[in-house]
């Protein structure tokens, strides 16, 4: 096979792994700090090898695939893809009634911007499988009729830059009928991955999120109907393509972190307390924090038999948002560890919006409070319900929800903890916060 | 037909929360659909105003109107989406 057949549309058999669809068979630890360490990227051959070539599709068919699937967005939102794929049709119908020849054409964004530092999926996706995220854009591209696609990476990282331009590069040599997708930097910031922030950012001005009132699927990048889609999703896109390998959206690449970050590709059905073990950390946690630091705690008897399945958990109430997965165990106060990570989200606010200007910091001083009994603690208590109602819902962005989110799952996760707290300053564990990137304790 | 039997589309009040920098005047234009938060911050009545509420959506448009940062906006709210 030479990396010119990445083009034919007669590819060999796909050696496909039966069940890890992206095909990481075994997990991948990581430094908690610092970058991700550079990985052995696929290269078009091995790519070509593994998944065969980006299948003919008559047009209409993919968004039919990848709804079947059920894909979510896997960047944290899980808002379901083919209803975003509808939308973006629907405006380019719309546009080309009143517009006629004149109608714009929609952009594609593959969203690499991963900004939570316990996270590092989609860093190991890009530097080790940049084709699969690529085939997933072209796919994208071609469904909804884009001509342009875009690549948006944080600075500082340089090994992801550099896999993507190196796949690029390989692709524009095969000769690949697809738009050269453009690589496009933003500052290193916890918010600059977030979709409007990538918009504004694209569009010259600065990378902060911005309120819209109008979809991005309607009108995104300079006006035009914008997909922006992490780059696990895209991946996931690809996959859907080839049809048959991702007959439903089970599965997710996961972030276990701690004082390592453990990266793995969880199989269809595959429970947490599989994962875990799979990830080296056999002991039963007490509870985890799952999807992020603006995630939610789950308490680990209710977690351990679910599977690592966006639809699945959402039947539950639950979010798998960026498959970070952070277990605690009982030698840290989840309290505790809830404070110090209200602290971290405060301070990595765009400093934009009052209710999470000042909403922030308020939540993370109350939560201190609460942690050293007392009246203080006891007014901490009686507030922190009522103040995270106030902040809901009130941002340009999700972020001060996902601080309302983490700390809403605290009280009720760890309800003998905040009594104990209350009473008398008490903890029920070493009073210590865990350890996690980024977060000062 | 709106609850007060209009037939007029609703409205609702929306915050621009970056463009705004909780000056305040708004909640004293239309107290009874925005209320200050603890820091002065405006928030707005979850629910629609009903084309029939004439005094609430009097009161609304003058805040909209004399908003100094222009964050204040009335958005039409098609029925069929309510």
């Amino acid at each position: 096979v030479t990396t010119a057949s990445i083009a034919s549309s007669a590819g060999t058999a796909a050696a496909v792994h039966p069940t890890a669809l992206l095909g990481f068979d075994h997990p991948i630890e990581l430094p908690a700090h610092g970058p991700v360490p550079r990985g052995v990227a696929e290269d078009g051959v091995r790519h070509l090898a593994r998944y065969g070539p980006i299948p003919a599709l008559p047009r209409g068919r993919l968004t039919e695939l990848v709804h079947r699937s059920g894909l979510t967005g896997h960047g944290g939102a899980h808002f379901p893809v083919a209803r975003k794929w509808r939308a973006i049709q629907q405006a380019v119908t719309d546009s080309a009634t009143t517009a006629g020849p004149t109608a714009r054409r929609p952009v594609v964004v593959g969203n690499g911007a991963e900004s939570e530092p316990a996270s590092a999926k989609d860093a190991v996706l890009i530097q080790t499988r940049p084709h699969l995220v690529l085939d997933g854009l072209a796919l994208c591209a071609r469904e909804l009729g884009a001509d342009t696609t875009v690549l948006w990476l944080h600075e500082g990282d340089d090994a992801s830059l550099a896999a993507l331009h190196r796949a690029r590069v390989e692709r524009q040599a095969a000769g690949l009928a697809e738009p050269w997708p453009e690589i496009a930097v933003g500052p290193a910031r916890y918010l600059s991955g977030e979709s409007s922030a990538v918009l504004a950012g694209l569009s010259g001005a600065a990378t902060l999120p911005t309120f819209r009132t109008v979809p991005a699927a309607r009108s995104g990048f300079a006006g035009r109907p914008t997909a922006v889609h992490n780059v696990e999703t895209l991946a996931r896109v690809a996959l859907a393509a080839r049809t048959g390998l991702l007959r439903r959206a089970g599965g997710a690449l996961l972030t276990v972190t701690g004082t390592t970050r453990t990266v793995l590709e969880t199989t269809a059905g595959e429970t947490f307390a599989g994962a875990l073990t799979r990830a080296g950390r056999g002991t039963a946690p007490v509870a985890v924090l799952l999807g992020g630091y603006g995630g939610q705690w789950v308490a680990w008897p209710r977690l351990a038999e679910l599977p690592c399945d966006a639809p699945a958990l959402a039947r539950h109430g639950l979010s798998m948002g960026a498959g970070v997965v952070v277990p605690l165990g009982p030698e840290h106060c989840g309290l505790a560890t809830t404070a110090a990570l209200l602290g971290y989200l405060a301070g990595q606010g765009a400093g934009q919006c009052g209710p999470c200007v000042f909403g922030l910091p308020a939540l993370a001083s109350r939560t201190t409070d609460l942690l050293g009994g007392g009246r203080r603690s006891q007014a901490a208590d009686a507030d922190l319900a009522a103040l995270a109602g106030e902040i809901r819902g009130r941002g340009a962005c999700g972020h001060p929800d996902g601080a309302v989110s983490l700390v809403a799952s605290a009280l009720s996760v760890f309800a003998a903890d905040v009594a104990a707290h209350r009473a008398n300053g008490s903890c029920l564990h070493s009073g210590r916060p865990a350890e996690l990137p980024g977060v000062e304790r | 037909v709106s609850r007060h039997g209009a037939a007029g589309p609703d409205w609702r009040l929306v915050v621009d929360p970056v463009a705004c920098a909780g000056i305040g005047v708004c909640a004293h234009l239309a107290e009874r659909v925005i209320r200050p938060d603890r820091w002065g911050f405006p928030i707005v009545a979850a629910e629609p105003l009903a084309d029939g509420d004439r005094r609430a959506l009097r009161a609304a448009g003058a805040a909209v109107r004399a908003c100094p940062r222009r964050a204040l906006q009335l958005h039409r709210v098609d029925r069929d989406q309510n």
